[in-house]
């Protein structure tokens, strides 16, 4: 962000345009892999059983302090291991 | 915004020294993150968990907020703007996505810390490590450093509709130079 936009770079693709100019090839690529990074995850993450998601982070959501260790030790540990209870015995 | 030249680049060097200080931060966290995970020995899972804590509150997040604050301003001081450039867009919604999942998961690192502080030698054994959420902040760290290098073009809607209410203030004489 250091130097100031070139005029190639300031007008950029389509500025001369007289409609807006659309959206470039490498947006919608890296928009296009995004989201099939994203799907991988969220696939992955409900093969493995899930144990990680957005709830995990909510206000509230407490790990226990020192009673974990022995969930701990069922669950196998880690922070993908810190499913719930029921998850964990599965 | 028009500002000194000296004041932009005190701004770039500090806006450049949060954004590769945080890259090296989180580099030097999933370090003790893996050496957690693969050590068998638990003073050192335990060790290591205590200084991922210490790592990620007192320099990751501080990188992380100087760096998104830094950029802020950047944008508002340089002809870049915020809005105006998909990759300067790109760059902030990733940052800021980076910093908010930082900030959400510290708890979850302290809670874990302090299992680690108080627990026998084999839970410590179980407890693993943290590798996902570094490797991934990593990945989209290096995504934005290499946006900020190459600077793809390509102007948002809003970008195009303030350059053509730029050239329509700017006169046709001046060759139009576009200076936001």
């Amino acid at each position: 962000m250091a130097d100031p936009p070139r005029r190639r770079d300031t007008a950029g693709v389509g500025a001369d345009r007289a409609s807006p100019p659309r959206m470039p090839r490498w947006v919608k690529l890296s928009l296009i892999v995004l989201a099939v990074l994203v799907l991988v995850v969220v696939i992955v993450m409900l093969i493995a059983g899930g144990g990680h998601g957005p709830s995990r982070h909510a206000p509230g959501v407490q790990l226990p302090a020192v009673s974990v260790t022995a969930d701990l030790a069922l669950s196998g540990g880690g922070l993908g291991g810190l499913a719930p209870p029921e998850a964990s015995q599965r | 915004m028009t500002v000194p030249p000296g004041l932009r680049k005190f701004t770039l060097t500090a806006h450049l020294t949060f954004s590769v200080g945080w890259i090296g931060a989180v580099v030097a966290y999933l370090a003790l993150g893996v050496s957690a995970t693969t050590s068998e020995d638990a003073e050192t899972i335990r060790a290591a968990w205590i200084a991922m804590e210490l790592t990620g509150w007192f320099v990751i997040v501080p990188l992380a907020v100087a760096a998104l604050l830094t950029g802020l301003v950047m944008s508002l001081i340089t002809p870049w703007g915020l809005f105006r450039h998909y990759w300067v867009l790109i760059a902030l919604v990733l940052t800021v996505f980076a910093t908010a999942i930082l900030l959400l998961h510290m708890p979850t690192v302290s809670s874990l810390a302090e299992v680690a502080r108080q627990a026998d030698d084999a839970a410590l054994q179980r407890l693993g490590g943290d590798l996902f959420h570094p490797g991934l902040g990593l990945v989209v760290l290096l995504t934005i450093t290499v946006l900020n290098v190459y600077k793809p073009r390509g102007l948002t809607r809003y970008g195009w509709r303030k350059q053509q209410e730029q050239r329509r203030r700017t006169p046709a004489t001046t060759g139009g130079t576009v200076q936001p």
